[in-house]
């Protein structure tokens, strides 16, 4: 490992080595411990983050903790009910509906139509399915 | 899982049944990181007060919506805060936020320490508000180490190789914007 991919690991996992995949920590240890670039880099890393996180944080002050406390007094239980909305069915029952409805009209329409039994030589009435009625003379 | 995993999944047992100091208990918990990551994607502390307080109305009105032993509560709390963030930016329309210098802390040690924290609150919000809305969010959900970069990803929909992709370019950017301050 180099000071270039010390920097790409840092700026990929951060400057926390215990964040890093275990197995790339041990190379980065060895490498600040003798490569004083390396521990420059590093320790940029960490100041700019620690910079980051105490500039750009928030703590919750107490008007907003009082009014976040007061929720459950804005929402009772039985509001909590009446919020929770019911799974809605509608759309896709009736879709499921529709689509079964569909199955059976086209499977009663390929049933009388393309397989339909149809006569041949050796059951000349095509009666054999008992109930085909021979409508067509034939040749 | 963790002890506080433990606690979180217990106390949304406990307000699924309607407790409501199981509630205060879980906003002391988690209200201090959920603001600050709001604000971090926001960069504005009263839209993410806003954030702050529809999150947790959800969370108490519609705790059904946490799966225990899906994914870890931070991991969802967040993602909840994410979405709500990006959600409240798309309606006041896309575009650069304007870095606002908030207000310094006036329990600082004195003037010239308030200045500072001024000035330096208003230089890193205005290299945050230079990043992607993507980027800026990556940053925001691992800069408290709360999450690993997979739970960030998780939390943002996210491979882990997108979420690092993201981090990378943040840092870079970062580390350009805010290497002379002190």
């Amino acid at each position: 490992m180099n000071e270039l991919r010390l920097q790409a690991l840092l700026d990929r996992h951060g400057p926390h080595l215990e964040d890093w995949p275990w197995w790339r920590r041990p190379t980065a240890r060895r490498l600040l411990a003798r490569d004083p670039g390396a521990r420059r880099l590093h320790n940029r890393a960490l100041a700019a983050e620690q910079r980051l996180r105490q500039a750009s944080g928030a703590d919750v002050a107490e008007p907003l903790r009082a009014c976040l406390y007061a929720i459950p007094e804005r929402h009772p239980q039985a509001d909590r009910r009446d919020d929770i909305r019911p799974v809605r069915t509608g759309w896709w029952a009736g879709g499921a509906l529709a689509g079964a409805t569909a199955c059976l009209v086209a499977g009663l329409a390929l049933g009388t139509t393309v397989l339909a039994p149809t006569t041949d030589n050796f059951d000349v009435a095509g009666l054999a399915y008992g109930d085909i009625y021979l409508t067509e003379t034939l040749p | 899982m963790t002890a506080s995993g433990d606690d979180d999944d217990r106390l949304m047992a406990r307000i699924a049944a309607g407790d409501a100091d199981a509630f205060r208990q879980l906003v002391d918990r988690h209200a201090d990181r959920v603001l600050a990551l709001a604000r971090r994607v926001l960069l504005h502390r009263a839209d993410a007060e806003d954030i702050a307080q529809e999150v947790f109305t959800r969370l108490w009105t519609r705790p059904d919506r946490y799966r225990r032993g899906r994914v870890r509560f931070t991991t969802w709390l967040y993602r909840v805060v994410v979405n709500a963030s990006l959600n409240a930016r798309r309606k006041r329309g896309e575009g650069p936020l304007p870095a606002a210098a908030e207000p310094a802390d006036t329990t600082a040690a004195g003037p010239e320490d308030t200045v500072r924290e001024c000035q330096s609150r208003a230089r890193v919000d205005a290299a945050l508000a230079e990043l992607p809305v993507n980027q800026r969010t990556a940053m925001a959900l691992i800069l408290d180490r709360e999450l690993s970069n997979r739970e960030a990803a998780a939390s943002m929909g996210l491979s882990v190789k997108a979420l690092e992709a993201l981090l990378v370019r943040a840092r870079r950017t970062l580390r350009n914007r805010l290497t002379d301050l002190k």
